[in-house]
């Protein structure tokens, strides 16, 4: 049995799109393992970046042509999400800070 | 018919390069010590191994419309993957108090409210 170009890029594209499940799944270890508030920031990060990437190769595979719009709107997405959550906790450990200095 | 193995090779490069990047950040991120190390080893995954993967479906792809949007997809990450960096490492630098023990700060501003009032 010959194996066509088509069947390639089919193999070589769902092994790729197992392997990023699995790097996702790892990372979402990684969140529930790390004590620091930081290093969950980190990884809802990097699980943004691996999900962009798990779109645009569906994109490809499913051949839909609207998944690639979706990942715009999920960079930007995931871009203010990680954005507000530093905001939120730089105010929250300034206010923790000064009412420490108070305290003294 | 031989230009197509061809152009399924380079696309298999590409994506195998861009896998090797994702899984040697992840080994990064689950073997640093301090977190501003584990913030690098994530950020080398938020643009190299995008761009390796964006190349190897635009081989993939061809010229097609859907191209022009995979690139608009790197240019926005690139554009917004240093600020949220940034922004992590900012908040590092408040949430960790004794970072002093372990990283050389003989000449870094401080930008916390407190030496705003000082």
């Amino acid at each position: 049995m010959e194996l066509t170009v088509q069947q390639c890029y089919h193999y070589l594209f769902w092994g790729v799109l197992t392997v990023l499940a699995l790097c996702v799944i790892a990372v979402l270890v990684y969140i529930l393992r790390s004590r620091l508030t930081v290093d969950r920031i980190i990884g809802i990060n990097l699980i943004g970046t691996l999900v962009v990437i798990i779109i645009c190769a569906l994109g490809y595979v499913l051949d839909e042509e609207y998944l690639a719009d979706i990942a715009v709107i999920y960079v930007v997405m995931s871009f203010i999400a990680v954005m507000v959550l530093c905001k939120i906790y730089i105010g929250l450990y300034d206010r923790r800070r000064k009412e420490k200095k108070h305290d003294r | 018919m031989i230009g197509e193995w061809i152009r399924f090779g380079l696309c298999a490069v590409f994506m195998l390069a861009g896998l090797f990047i994702v899984v040697v950040s992840l080994i990064g991120l689950y073997r640093f010590d301090f977190a501003l190390n584990r913030i690098h080893a994530a950020a080398m995954s938020d643009t190299l191994s995008l761009l390796l993967f964006t190349v190897g479906i635009l081989i993939a792809v061809g010229f097609h419309a859907v191209a022009w949007k995979l690139v608009l997809v790197v240019l926005l990450q690139w554009l917004t993957s240093p600020l949220s960096s940034h922004m992590l490492s900012m908040f590092e630098y408040r949430a960790d108090f004794n970072l002093e023990n372990h990283v050389d700060m003989s000449d870094a501003e401080y930008h916390t409210e407190e030496a705003a009032e000082q």
